[in-house]
């Protein structure tokens, strides 16, 4: 046995040494063109809760939520991600709990640099790292909670260490072999640094498709104060406030969209729709009948045309 | 990995090809104005919701918890671990010790840090 492993060790060894180069690329690019970000940053008010066994992706959670005002323990949240024959818990369920706490839960890119920019703004990153090899591997999940471009290692939240730190260049290793994974989790208010119109509304579609109604519309108008020219977050608003009741705001922000994507007959139906609930029935045809000049042989429209005419 | 993210895109690709308008009357949802979500129409989600419940009941979560867990996914979730949960990465700090050889040399290579407390 001990024979066979360091056969397989030695074979390692030499594909290691192939890709040596190529292993951390994005380290190299950031120690080369440092980022005009302070040199250091902790963010030294993340809890900590110290991992049972396995159980590092609730306790990683724990933190986070904790960290955004919401008192939470450990066990209450593996109730929600952990899976005891797995030994672990899965990405999907992580970020479907944080929902549970009306807190978003936004992927980032997979740049290194963008993990340090959100931790410059004091956003905590919540990552998964694979810290062995593909074909045996060791999932761990961690909170970032600063980095030291001058020592060039990032400081973490792990398991039953308090602090630890990891040098960029394993960082990137280990963090490369989770696909990048990476999520920093705001509340309905905020935004993260580094994260785009389309990646932050994902999260807020999210919110809204398992029903949490209320904190999506208030995540959309967020995005809509941040990105007014995105149809999609104006929609979003339109759809959470109808969904909400809220006919007057629906009716205002599914103008606003049309005002970006007037072509886009999907959102003439809903006006058309809002419209309807308002009482302005004239103005609801006309909205579906324009949707339908739009898109006339769209069978979702003429039903709905047909709907709204009764 | 990287196969296995291949395969998980595939059936998100798809149905943004195969994306229309729902063939009935109704409003129009976020996810559905933002093509790229949109879980394909046809698909049988209930089932895989069922059988995403069962896996976490086979897998020691109690009942009224599994429920709840699977209640809290949005389809583009539940299709992503639909009949892959096995492979998905589950975060949880796990050792094996026959390859512990392997990975001490790799460790001190720096090429992974699964040995704590350094």
């Amino acid at each position: 046995m001990k024979l066979r492993a360091r056969q397989l060790a030695c074979t390692l060894l030499v594909s290691l040494a192939l890709s040596a180069c190529a292993s951390s690329p994005q380290t190299r690019l950031l120690l080369d063109h440092p980022p005009d970000l302070p040199p250091v940053t902790e963010l030294s008010a993340v809890p900590f809760f110290p991992q049972q066994e396995y159980h590092c992706g609730p306790a990683a959670l724990a933190a986070i939520v904790n960290y955004r005002g919401i008192a939470v323990e450990a066990d209450d949240i593996a109730r929600l991600v952990y899976v005891p024959e797995l030994k672990g818990s899965l990405q999907v369920e992580i970020v479907a709990a944080t929902r549970q706490f009306d807190l978003l839960p936004v992927q980032l890119d997979g740049q290194l640099e963008s993990l340090l920019r959100e931790l410059a703004a004091g956003n905590p990153v919540f990552v998964l790292q694979n810290l062995a090899i593909e074909a045996y591997p060791v999932w761990h999940y961690e909170i970032l909670i600063g980095y030291d471009l001058e020592q060039g290692h990032m400081i973490l939240r792990s398991g039953v260490d308090r602090r630890i730190t990891r040098t960029f260049a394993l960082f990137e290793k280990t963090w490369q072999r989770a696909d990048h994974w990476a999520l920093v989790v705001v509340g309905t208010d905020s935004i993260p640094a580094t994260v785009s119109v389309d990646a932050y509304l994902a999260a807020v579609i999210g919110m809204e498709q398992v029903g949490r109604l209320a904190s999506a519309r208030e995540a959309y108008a967020t995005a809509v104060q941040r990105w007014p020219d995105s149809s999609l977050a104006n929609s979003g608003l339109g759809n959470s406030s109808y969904a909400l009741g809220d006919y007057g705001t629906a009716e205002s922000a599914y103008r606003a969209a049309l005002a970006i994507d007037p072509e886009k007959a999907a959102l003439w139906n809903n006006l058309a729709y809002a419209l309807a609930r308002l009482g302005r029935r004239e103005e609801s045809l006309d909205a579906i009948g324009h949707a339908l000049e739009l898109d006339p042989d769209n069978a979702g429209l003429q039903d709905s045309r047909r709907e709204l005419s009764n | 990995m990287r196969i296995t993210q291949l395969i998980r895109g595939i059936p998100l690709a798809i149905a943004a090809l195969t994306f229309a308008m729902p063939a009935q009357a109704g409003m129009v949802s976020t996810a559905q104005l933002q093509e790229s979500l949109v879980v394909q129409e046809s698909s049988d989600m209930n089932g895989r919701r069922a059988w995403i419940e069962d896996q976490l009941l086979q897998g020691g979560v109690s009942g009224a918890d599994a429920t709840a867990r699977v209640a809290a996914m949005t389809d583009a979730e539940i299709a992503q671990i639909y009949q892959r949960i096995d492979e998905a990465p589950a975060g949880g700090s796990s050792f094996l010790l026959i390859a512990l050889v392997v990975f001490a040399v790799l460790e001190i290579t720096g090429y992974i840090d699964v040995i704590p407390n350094k």
